[in-house]
């Protein structure tokens, strides 16, 4: 079986009012780098409790390495995890902390101190072992507890937020690391996190969640670039969203009227429905300058209101004739001159890069 | 160059400028004050005059009078007092490792599982200690005399046919001592379990632990500053109890502590009373400072 | 008039033993008949007393420091409204208590004080009592022979015995089948009624009792004596149940205890006890008996020392005294009187006959050998 993990109709109430998963149907395959990804609350650690067992589905099954973990206590599942406060043993030094789980499983002494050095070779804390935790640095406590956890080979294994506590350069050498790991480990791993930017580094792919439900599972190109629900564009970088009313169909080509008045086209993926609904397009998708190119299917006119310079790029607040407002992200390369505000411009953007919210 | 040599020394004035001021400020040292009295005047000079005591001879009338002699701490060096300090120290140990045992489930399920019973439990366990603790040891003898509550429950369900003779024994002085000092082991536990983070303990299952492995690897050495706190808040006071064994043992079971209340309020050998005080508070210190350092240096290796 | 009321247990000083307990309605009516009754009496005597009296030297007011309730309810206020003196009562629980309070400057305060032997010795060591200008304690001839010569106060310079008391043995008749008339008898006995023996916390009683039974003087110094007390001692000790001079008579009355070491005087009250008190008998032992005093006396800087003797002449004036006698029902040592109560005279724990009285040996220090005492005492309690 490739799907290493496999939730099936999960949910899961906390007493009468608190939905906090509803009927999830989710499947990980053997070896990925899968995030959860989503705001506070949207159920993404719970998923990942249910996973690990210390929480239990209110209805559903779950499945791990083919096998049902119905009634399988935390410990009796081949799953480990890596808290999102690391959660070390502070009684015990860093050898102890990592030989720990192999102890439980009575792994012989030789074997578990040759693991043992293999995993702080891994995370790179090699001589590290008789250290105390309240010795070491947060982005070191945080690769005792990645070792902590890999030492015992599991066949899957969850990381909750685990870089939420570092800072932003550590933050972002660890990814890199964990990626690398990963990738030497051939584990599954399960990530949570709330960063959009990271699980775009790091995953292989992304099931975006929101107030309990699964909003989009895909790669991060296709979440990023064909966002199916307002939600999902919105969450991940920034989006210009368009209200208005589908026209009709001409062929493969959607015809749409925006509420500024603006016609665009877009191509058709999927069923179409008439009636209110509403157009994403990403802002690096739009082109500017004081004439649009003759030609030029989804443009419009606008003044400057806005420009953010960004060192690599500028924002572009643009607002049109139709009174709605666009973001436009351009590229500060040599030789174009900057759109100061006040100056009238033209936008136009790509058919591909208009894409129809299904909500 | 007489100007550069003028400048090299600074003139005094300027001296007294560069005086570290900040070091005639107390810093917050004042707020121990009150509590450095307190603690001379009721414990320092009372200690003093104890230290004082114990060297000094008694005349023929039995009063204590000027001179000094070693002769009180020799008295001690006897098979009577040594065995006296044997028996407070085995029945102090017994109490504490009865508390301990007793306390720490108690201890355990408060802080793990009481929830939102928490303080009511909290609550029932000090409110015993809202009446006069006389009254509570009264209410022991009231219990396991042989005409008492005890005996007659038993009885009513044909455990036994001979009245309990349970009162007035070493085991009636344990129960009670055991049962006074149970609320100062049961709070240091709480606070130290209750201090222990869920997560570490869920890391721990997610480590293939199961419950008792758990426990045992990881709460127990967790909780172990709990035990240490407990054991000495238990320990020390129980090894110097008198009203216990004087009630609860009728007065037949001589513990060290009524040794010397004897000796300041029936045979006025103050001298030999303050002597066999300091003994008690020596050992008593040595056995402390054996038992932290024993731990300190084996904190994962847990206290049993 | 025997006291029925129960008496205080809340304290564990061995002179708690000289604590009475507060009268019932019935002991005061009966007391305030009593001295109606003998109005006719007072007036015979009452001339003789009062013409020694020089009510000019008389101080309008009188400091004394007793025992709880250790006075006739009436005996006080009679003397106040006769001689127009204001009596200020105040109480102490145990010698050491009134030694300390008079150590710390009591003295000058206090005028008439009620000390025990054994501390009037004391004081008188320490220059603490004034000499009695016996002159105007006439009443003081009525001391009974036996109470003349005790070496507390040789020659009663300083003292007056007011009352006594002895230890002997109290046992259930209902729980214990045997006869007992000595401490010879109780140590034979203690193996069959085993932790049903319960002996008092006073040391020097205990190992009075001892000597006692060894045939030695209570007051003896001799360490081969002391010895063999401690032996005696040891021996019973595994069949003791208790040590204490609080619980022996609640021990007794619950069935506890079967055979009690006790102090004469509270008996009566505890033989009054509606469901067993028929069953509580009283022994003088035959081997004798370890006794000891409370005496009048007055202190060296009292502010009143001739109103003080006036007073105490008149506690001893044979109607007041026995007022006293008759409401604390308590061993007297002054000779015996009509006024006394038929049950106090008759009572062979309070007014034993002569035989009894003869074997008498009264506590005195032990000096040096205190220490001795103490060592058997801790042995005994830690065996």
């Amino acid at each position: 079986m490739s799907d290493d993990v496999t939730l099936a109709g999960v949910s899961k109430r906390f007493g009468a009012d608190v939905v906090a998963l509803e009927s999830l149907d989710l499947s990980i395959r053997k070896g990925e780098f899968f995030s959860l990804l989503g705001p506070s609350g949207c159920g993404k650690t719970t998923t990942l409790r249910i996973i690990a067992g210390f929480e239990t589905p209110t209805a559903g099954e779950v499945y791990v390495g083919g096998e049902n973990m119905a009634d399988r206590p935390p410990n009796k599942r081949p799953v480990n995890t890596v808290f999102q406060s690391y959660a070390l043993f502070q009684h015990m030094n860093v050898y102890d902390n990592i030989a720990f789980g192999l102890q439980q499983r009575k792994v012989p002494k030789a074997e578990i101190k040759q693991r043992v050095e293999a995993a702080l070779r891994l995370v790179r804390l090699e001589g590290y072992g008789r250290r105390r935790p309240r010795e070491l640095s947060g982005g070191q406590q945080q690769r005792v507890a990645l070792a902590r956890a890999v030492v015992n080979r599991p066949t899957v294994l969850l990381l909750d937020e685990p870089l939420g506590a570092l800072d932003l350069k550590l933050r972002k050498e660890m990814q890199l690391e964990l990626k690398s790991i990963q990738h030497e480990l051939g584990t599954t791993f399960v990530y949570v996190t709330h960063d959009q930017e990271e699980a775009l580094t790091m995953s292989d792919r992304i099931a975006v969640m929101n107030r309990a439900r699964l909003e989009q599972i895909g790669e991060p190109s296709e979440i990023y670039e064909r966002p199916r629900t307002r939600f999902v564009a919105d969450f991940i970088g920034i989006t210009n969203f368009f209200s208005g009313q589908v026209q009709g169909l001409d062929g493969d080509r959607v015809r749409f009227l925006s509420d500024g008045g603006l016609n665009l086209c877009m191509p058709r993926s999927g069923s179409v429905k008439s009636g209110p609904s509403t157009v994403a397009v990403r802002p690096e998708k739009i082109k500017i300058a004081e004439q649009a190119h003759i030609g030029a299917v989804n443009r419009c006119e606008g003044v400057v209101e806005d420009v953010v310079y960004l060192g690599s790029t500028s924002h572009h607040r643009v607002r049109t004739s139709g009174g709605e407002t666009i973001i436009v992200l351009r590229q500060n390369d040599s030789g174009t001159a900057v759109f100061a505000p006040g100056s009238r411009v033209s936008l136009w953007w790509e058919p591909e890069s208009t894409h129809l919210l299904e909500d | 160059m007489a100007r550069i040599e003028a400048q090299a020394r600074p003139s005094p004035s300027a001296a007294r400028r560069f005086t570290p001021r900040r070091l005639l400020r107390p810093r917050g040292g004042w707020l121990l004050v009150p509590n450095a009295l307190w603690a001379s005047l009721f414990f320092l000079i009372p200690l003093c005059i104890i230290v004082i005591y114990s060297f000094l001879p008694i005349d023929e009338n039995g009063n204590a009078t000027t001179g000094f002699t070693l002769d009180n701490y020799v008295q001690l060096n006897d098979p009577l007092y040594i065995h006296i300090f044997w028996r407070s120290i085995a029945m102090s140990l017994g109490s504490t490792v009865l508390c301990l045992l007793l306390g720490y489930p108690l201890a355990y399920f408060m802080a793990m599982q009481a929830g939102r019973y928490k303080n009511l439990c909290l609550l029932l366990v000090i409110v015993p200690f809202w009446t006069s603790f006389l009254i509570r040891t009264y209410g022991w003898i009231i219990l396991l005399s042989p005409n008492g509550l005890l005996t007659g429950v038993l009885k009513s369900v044909h455990a036994i046919t001979q009245p309990l003779d349970i009162l007035y024994t070493p085991f009636s002085v344990m129960l009670g001592m055991t049962y006074s000092y149970l609320p100062l082991m049961i709070f240091p536990l709480y606070v130290s379990l209750e201090k222990v983070d869920r997560r570490v303990l869920e890391a721990a299952r997610d480590l293939y632990a199961d419950g008792w492995s758990a426990f045992r690897r990881v709460t127990l050495p967790l909780s172990l500053p709990g035990i240490v706190a407990g054991s000495l808040l238990v320990g020390i006071p129980s090894t110097g109890e008198f009203l216990i064994p004087d009630l609860l043992g009728g007065a037949r079971t001589e513990m060290i502590g009524n040794a010397i209340s004897d000796q300041f309020t029936q045979a006025f050998d103050w001298p030999f009373g303050s002597a066999m005080s300091l003994i008690m508070m020596v050992i008593l210190l040595g056995a402390i400072v054996l038992y932290l350092r024993m731990v300190r240096r084996n904190p994962e290796a847990g206290v049993l | 008039m025997i006291d029925t009321t129960p008496r205080d247990l809340t304290d564990e000083d061995p002179e708690a033993r000289l604590w009475a307990a507060r009268p019932s309605r019935r002991v005061l009516l009966k007391g305030a008949a009593a001295a109606a009754l003998s109005g006719a009496g007072l007036s015979a005597l009452a001339p003789r007393a009062s013409a020694a009296v020089n009510r000019a030297k008389l101080d309008k007011e009188l400091n004394f420091y007793n025992w709880s309730a250790w006075v006739g309810p009436t005996e006080v206020s009679r003397f106040s409204k006769k001689y127009g003196v204001t009596v200020h009562q105040d109480y102490y629980g145990s010698n050491d208590e009134m030694f300390a309070k008079l150590k710390a400057g009591g003295s000058s305060q206090y005028d008439v004080i009620v000390p025990s032997g054994y501390e009037v010795t004391r004081m008188m060591r320490l220059n603490m009592l004034k000499p009695l200008n016996y002159a105007n304690i006439p009443n003081a001839k009525n001391l009974a022979p036996a109470f003349q010569d005790l070496q507390y106060d040789p020659g009663n310079k300083y003292s007056i015995p007011n009352d006594w008391g002895a230890v002997g043995i109290a046992y259930r008749t209902d729980l214990v089948k045997d006869n007992i008339t000595s401490w010879a008898d109780v140590w034979r006995l203690a193996p069959k009624y085993h932790r049903k023996i319960v002996f008092l916390g006073t040391p020097r009683d205990v190992i009075g009792v001892a000597l006692l039974l060894n045939g030695y003087s209570v007051n003896s110094r001799k360490t081969s004596e002391l010895m063999k007390a401690r032996d005696t001692l040891l021996q019973i000790k595994p069949h003791i149940l208790e040590i204490t001079s609080v619980n022996q008579r609640p021990d007794l009355l619950k069935g506890d205890a079967s055979i009690i070491m006790d102090w004469n005087e509270e008996i009566p009250s505890a033989q009054t006890d509606k469901k067993v008190g028929k069953y509580i008998k009283w022994v003088n032992p035959r081997e004798g008996m370890v006794a000891y005093t409370d005496h009048l006396a007055i202190p060296a800087q009292a502010p009143h020392p001739y109103t003080a003797e006036v007073f105490i002449n008149w506690l001893l004036d044979p109607k007041n005294y026995a007022e006293f006698v008759n409401y604390d029902t308590t061993a007297f040592t002054m000779k015996p009187t009509k006024y006394i109560s038929k049950e106090v005279l008759t009572s062979p724990i309070i007014n034993p006959p002569k035989s009894v009285l003869d074997k008498f040996q009264f506590q005195y220090d032990v000096g040096a050998a205190t220490v001795q005492y103490d060592r058997v005492w801790t042995e005994f309690k830690s065996a």
